[in-house]
């Protein structure tokens, strides 16, 4: 159970962790105040379009997790082989 | 009443209540044969299944008894709607174990289940994110608030593969919403809900895990994982802590993702060829093939096989990190609330 045993899962959460946190940072920067100066379907335009894009980035976010997690399934799995030869 | 006292005494009756009807419901189980092996055993023992029964409903319960403590309206509205998703989450629980829902059934009635939270619409629909602060998501949210439940129910239920695994994680999270009240800005509603529910949840799952803790007496079955997976998402969305929340869940979340994924979505367990791990002589070890479905419990073993008190360990230990960043994640948001 020992913090060295499960490095690999422990950097790849905290991996994780961190790109949901870059992530924040990426849709706050969609963050567009509501201007009542346009016309309505504008304003849901804008809001539809970041919604969007926020869904884009989180499927960025989920293929680049998925891909961590099988290339350290992969590696580990190869270091077993070998060892067991 | 101080509420302080309330939340201690929420602890405490739901502790004892449900160490004291666990054993019950087993014996109940065990009598209609509702009792399944223990496959990572080398005797495999026969465990009776759905005991979990027992704990959901003293949760329920207890959440009942806020709805009566609590002398503001808009509490008692989010509390009625959470047991009202409960009651629903815990018969979908009983119907599965006991006749079997299909893969894509099984979310989608979770779903279903979850539409008094969007019908209703008494939660506050801007969840605060680190950096940026609250979010408006006046649309955007209910559509989310539908899938909260489904998603961490599945979750739940995903991991609650050995011995303690479900329960255990469950109490750490429970725990961190409780701590996280304490960091993230909430109204005394959300405040209420977040303590109320979360030292409720916590003292329920502790008297079942006494039992369900390696070697494990009882199994929750899916009624036990589903409405622990549900209690949480229920919390997250009334207490305001869906970000902390999201980040505690990341070790289920990567599991039931990981699964998904690799088997290409939902799918019966007949239809999945091979099996993500085998166990010889107690020993857990990695299933080798390609096409096996990337489990936490495979990733954990990928390295060196193990024995099921070592994966659980490690599964408790990794929910533990995830609980920490939790909180970590909660003095971000306490940063950008002001």
């Amino acid at each position: 159970m020992s913090l060295k045993e499960n490095s690999e899962l422990i950097l790849l959460l905290t991996n994780v962790w961190f790109m949901l946190l870059g992530l924040c940072g990426i849709i706050g920067g969609f963050v567009v105040t509501i201007d009542l100066a346009r016309s309505y379907i504008e304003n849901l335009g804008i809001g539809a379009m970041k919604v969007m894009v926020s869904f884009l980035v989180l499927g960025f976010w989920l293929i680049i997790w998925y891909t961590l997690m099988r290339l350290t399934l992969v590696s580990n799995l190869s270091e077993l082989k070998a060892d067991n030869s | 009443m101080n509420l302080e006292l309330i939340y201690i005494l929420a602890f405490i009756i739901s502790l004892i209540a449900s160490l004291l009807i666990t054993p019950l419901v087993a014996k109940y189980m065990k009598k209609i044969g509702k009792v399944g092996k223990d496959v990572h055993k080398v005797d495999l023992p026969e465990t009776p299944e759905s005991v979990g029964l027992g704990y959901v409903i003293i949760f329920t319960l207890t959440l009942l008894g806020g709805i009566l403590i609590t002398n503001d309206e808009l509490t008692r509205q989010r509390l009625t709607i959470m047991v009202v998703v409960m009651v629903l989450v815990i018969a979908i629980g009983l119907y599965d174990d006991f006749k079997t829902l299909s893969a894509i059934l099984k979310p989608g009635l979770l779903i279903l289940v979850s539409l008094p939270i969007v019908i209703f619409q008494v939660a506050d629909p801007r969840p605060v994110i680190p950096f940026v602060g609250p979010v408006r998501l006046t649309l955007v949210y209910w559509g989310l608030a539908a899938l909260v439940v489904a998603i961490t129910s599945n979750a739940s239920n995903m991991i609650d593969v050995l011995n303690g695994t479900m329960s255990g994680s469950g109490i750490l999270i429970a725990f961190t919403a409780f701590a996280a009240s304490f960091i993230v800005p909430l109204s005394s509603s959300q405040q209420f809900i977040a303590r109320y529910s979360s030292l409720a949840l916590a003292g329920a799952l502790l008297g079942f895990f006494w039992y369900n803790r390696y070697p494990a007496k009882v199994f929750a079955g899916d009624t036990g994982s589903l409405g622990t997976g549900a209690a949480i998402g229920l919390i997250a969305i009334y207490g305001k802590l869906e970000f902390v929340l999201i980040v505690a869940l990341l070790v289920h979340i990567m599991n039931s993702f990981s699964i998904l994924s690799s088997i290409g979505g939902l799918k019966e367990r007949r239809e999945i060829q091979s099996r993500p791990v085998k166990v010889e002589n107690g020993i857990i070890y990695p299933s080798l093939d390609k096409k096996a479905p990337i489990t936490l419990v495979r990733l954990i073993v990928s390295k060196r096989p193990k024995t099921e008190k070592e994966v659980v360990n490690a599964i408790l230990f990794l929910v533990l990190y995830s609980c920490i960043l939790a909180l970590f994640s909660a003095y971000l948001i306490l940063e950008v609330s002001f």
